[in-house]
């Protein structure tokens, strides 16, 4: 009873306070974090005095603080025309259409920005890091190349950079930017976007060096279990490989690249039973993919089902006719199908592409 | 408190130290080997570029090149990989003549061997039937033929023998030969031993490295070179040889050859060829008589059920099953398997790597050399290989220096078993170990082995295995028949069963080993029956034989 007492007791002393009491008592409640408060207090201001700009910038940032940031951005936007410098509050727009995930709308804002303050790195930053989220690196690359040597000790420019670089193509350049990010954090992140790109690059054994780290930073990253499961399989450490690619599929049934390289493994190890069921779970995923479809016809081979291995292989061969695999075991099944004239004509396919690969000669490739 | 009798008291004791015994000490693995050192240092000028040939020697033979009755032992020997020549004396090639109680003794400068070009392989055979064993050395761009002079000599007659035109001159289409091995086989039943040499790739000298890591060097795959055909000199027996490749249809099949063994599959009468060959399909060269139709893929061992190329190495083509037909084992990479192929006998092999343990047993392994040789002398060959990768940078899980390895044949039922540190190997640090050689250099009745590694020193491996049963070793000759008896098929029979083998000295990577036909008796004292299938056509039959000894035999006239 006394509780409600005191509680009905403020509700009457904020129906009684002037604005500007409110909006004193707003700013002492987000500096105290209590946003629920501040974001009242400000309303009610505004309710008194609707072209209070302060007041609405203020209520602004508290609702992006609390993630409500529809209300933020109106209310920022609504407080843009009356302000003579429109900077801070643009960028705290810009912020929150960042943080909201509208990356298009946060990139006009912060390019506004960028052509008002062009010195301030940390603009640049995010309306690079801005660039990258919609799919334009080659702008993140204009805009931050010219910035690139003297920011080389600035980690936020370094990771925006080289993830410019690799999602550019220069992929190569990226990641050493992005090396230097993670170990100086350290950082999982930079971590696992180095490993992840190495692994693309075949470059396995330092891949694998950044995934391991990454994993050990934060094994609740996206992807961690399967891309280190990949890595040491591409470095034949397939004993460890395995139980990297089982807590991923613990984590998600339906990863399919993690069904797909469990699968190969089990098959390598002729636990044919298994590796069928993860094969055939990777092929539901995926129907399309060539690799699983190659692995699965090597199953069906091995398993003494010819007719149907070579069925697939054909199909594989018929998607992409330069594709050597296929053809090499095709050649060998038509014999003991008893085709040895299709098989003669696969030994010449497969003469051919290695042909093609030897005229590119060591070195080229 | 009830008396035990003093008697049950002891007879507890016992039995508790007996257990205490087995605790403190595991079987003994029925292979052991015992490591011995011979100052032979694989030379092979491994550069920085890594240039491809820099990974591929070195051969080793074992044979009685004085007929003092004791195994030799001959190594091949890397050079100056810019010029080829053997710029310096540790590139020598080397001969160890066994004095006995393990001593050898260098007398390569005496016998005139010492090479003068990046040699790769070796193959022994008596070409010119005079009863001393001659040998024919592989290289790069350069191969030689040595002749036995019989007197501790041997003079190099690859110009005399009308070889060195084919084999040393650059081919118009393929470019200078790179031999890696070489078989000595009487393919055509004259009772001449002929020459069949296996050729890798069309290689050129590089000062930079063409692939790698991270700005390192290391071994180019062979997938970007191109392959080169195999070659066959027919023995003129003057002397001479005349290269019939083209006629016996071996020139229209380019491969990458790494092996060859030797094999009458079908039991023709005629010697057949297996070649392996890295990275792309193997071959199985079906002799007809005056020419080799390539029958891999009809006879399935084209490929192995991977159904992907591998890198076959170093192979051995002999019955395991004892059952009359030769089989066929070959090395591989890791992850690659050490595939085995049981001779069905209607002329095909079937696969039997998975069920027979070696695809788990082999799975994380990688070898160069192998040779199927009864080490337990229990009747059943088992497979000796070489460890290396063929590669010389290391990958977390992939070393490329590796031990060398022994897989037990368990018999007619069970599971091929590895056995590494429990044959002793563990006594060697790993190493990237190519060629092997196999030979009794005691004369114990177990086989030895001698193993390459590059630049390390050479391992003779001692067979200590304790538990091991009769033997029975027959040094042929031929009368009819090549004077070496190559090609003889004996079946021999005992208590336990009939077994089989034939006289060949194409065993293993780039090696040689020209010992007697060895057999394992197990409890056997004695072999009831040995039966000799002479090249000539000749059948030999021995009745009641005693074990543990080595027996000669001479091809009857009829």
């Amino acid at each position: 009873m006394a509780v409600l007492l005191a509680l009905f007791s403020i509700a009457l002393a904020a129906q009684d306070a002037t604005p500007d009491q409110l909006f004193q008592s707003g700013i002492e409640a987000q500096q105290h974090g209590d946003f629920s408060t501040a974001i009242r207090d400000y309303r009610k201001v505004l309710e008194q005095r609707p072209d209070d700009v302060q007041a609405k910038v203020n209520l602004g940032a508290a609702l992006a603080h609390v993630g409500q940031f529809d209300e933020a951005i109106a209310t920022y936007r609504s407080a843009l025309p009356s302000l003579k410098d429109k900077n801070p509050v643009l960028l705290n727009l810009a912020l929150a259409y960042y943080k909201k995930g509208d990356f298009e709308n946060a990139r006009e804002q912060f390019e506004i920005l960028r052509d008002a303050r062009p010195s301030d790195v940390r603009i640049a930053i995010l309306l690079g890091d801005s660039d990258l989220r919609v799919g334009k690196p080659d702008a993140a690359i204009q805009l931050l190349e010219p910035l690139a040597a003297r920011n080389s000790q600035n980690m936020d420019f370094e990771y925006v950079w080289g993830s410019a670089l690799i999602k550019s193509g220069r992929r190569r350049e990226g990641v050493p930017h992005i090396e230097k990010v993670a170990q100086s954090g350290p950082s999982a992140d930079a971590y696992l976007l180095a490993g992840a790109t190495l692994l693309d690059l075949n470059e396995f054994e330092q891949a694998r060096k950044d995934l391991e780290e990454a994993l050990r930073l934060n094994s609740s990253l996206p992807d961690i279990y399967t891309l280190v499961g990949t890595a040491r399989d591409k470095t034949g450490d397939v004993q460890n490989a395995e139980p990297a690619f089982r807590e991923a599929l613990k984590r998600n049934p339906d990863d399919f690249e993690a069904n797909l390289y469990l699968g190969a493994i089990l098959y390598k190890r002729r636990e044919m039973d298994s590796a069928k069921a993860y094969l055939d779970r990777a092929l539901q995923l995926k129907p399309a993919d060539s690799m699983a479809r190659y692995e699965s016809a090597m199953l069906k081979s091995t398993s003494g089902d010819y007719q149907a291995a070579a069925q697939q292989l054909e199909q594989l061969a018929k998607d992409d006719p330069n594709w050597l695999e296929p053809h090499v075991e095709l050649a060998a099944l038509y014999y003991r199908l008893h085709r040895p004239e299709d098989g003669a004509k696969e030994r010449q396919t497969v003469d051919r592409l290695t042909a093609e690969q030897q005229t590119k000669g060591p070195g080229k490739n | 408190m009830p008396l035990v009798p003093r008697r049950t008291a002891t007879a507890s004791l016992l039995v508790v130290a007996v257990a205490l015994l087995l605790h403190a000490a595991p079987a003994a693995s029925p292979i052991r080997f015992e490591l011995k050192r011979i100052p032979f240092h694989l030379e092979n000028d491994e550069t920085p570029a890594r240039n491809a040939p820099e990974t591929m020697p070195g051969g080793v033979a074992v044979f009685d090149y004085n007929g003092d009755g004791r195994p030799d032992i001959f190594f091949t020997n890397g050079a100056n990989i810019a010029t080829l020549k053997k710029d310096a004396p540790k590139y020598r090639n080397r001969l160890f003549r066994n004095d006995g109680n393990g001593v050898f003794t260098d007398v390569t400068d005496t016998a005139g061997l010492a090479g003068t070009g990046y040699d790769m392989g070796v193959a022994v055979g008596d070409y010119n039937n005079d009863g001393h064993p001659d040998l024919f050395v592989a290289g790069l761009h350069h191969s030689t033929l040595y002749h036995n002079n019989g007197d501790g000599t041997f003079t190099d007659v690859t110009v005399k023998s009308g070889l060195d035109a084919s084999l040393n001159r650059p081919d118009s289409e393929f470019g200078p030969y790179w031999a890696i091995t070489a078989a000595w086989v009487d393919v055509n039943n004259d009772g001449l031993l002929d020459l069949f040499v296996v050729n890798y790739m069309q290689w050129t000298y590089s000062a930079e490295p063409l692939c790698g890591f991270k700005g390192v060097g290391d071994y180019c795959h062979p997938k970007f070179y191109k392959g080169q055909p195999n070659q066959l000199f027919l023995n003129n027996g003057d002397g001479t040889f005349k290269e019939v490749s083209k006629e016996w249809g071996l020139r229209e099949h380019v491969g990458k050859g790494m092996g060859v063994g030797v094999a009458d599959y079908d039991l023709d009468g005629r010697q057949d060829l297996f070649v392996t060959n890295d990275s792309t399909y193997n071959s199985l060269f079906h002799n007809l008589g005056k020419k080799f139709e390539e029958v891999a893929f009809e006879t399935g061992v084209a490929l192995p059920e991977d159904g992907a190329f591998i890198s076959g190495m170093g192979l051995d083509f002999r019955d395991f099953n004892n059952d009359g037909y030769p089989d066929i084992a070959f090395v591989a990479l890791n992850n690659q398997t050490f595939p085995l192929f049981l001779n069905t006998g209607k002329g095909a092999f079937r696969e039997v790597t998975t069920e027979t343990g070696m695809h788990d047993a082999s799975l994380g392994d990688t070898g160069f050399g192998a040779g199927l040789y009864d080490f337990d002398n229990d009747g059943w060959k088992d497979l000796f290989v070489s460890g290396g990768h063929v590669q010389s940078i290391s990958m977390p899980g992939q070393p490329v220096d590796r031990y060398n390895m022994v897989f037990r044949n368990p018999g007619a039922s069970g599971k091929w078993v590895a056995l590494t540190e429990e044959a002793g190997f563990g006594a060697a640090t790993p190493a990237r170990h190519r060629g092997c050689a196999f030979g009794d250099f005691d004369g114990d009745g177990r086989v030895d082995v001698v193993v390459t590694a590059l630049g390390q020193d050479a391992e003779i491996w001692m067979n200590r295995s304790e538990q091991s049963g009769h033997w029975l070793d027959l040094a042929l000759r031929g009368t009819k028949s090549n004077r070496d008896g190559i090609g003889a098929r004996i079946k021999l029979v005992t208590k336990s069963g009939p077994q089989y083998n034939h006289m060949t000295t194409s065993v293993g990577y780039a090696s040689s080993s020209d010992g007697p036909v060895h057999f394992g008796l197990g409890p056997d004292k004695r072999a009831d029956l040995i039966e000799i299938h002479w090249p000539s056509g000749i059948v030999q039959t021995l009745k009641d034989v005693p074990a543990d000894q080595v027996l000669s035999v001479v091809e009857p006239s009829h």
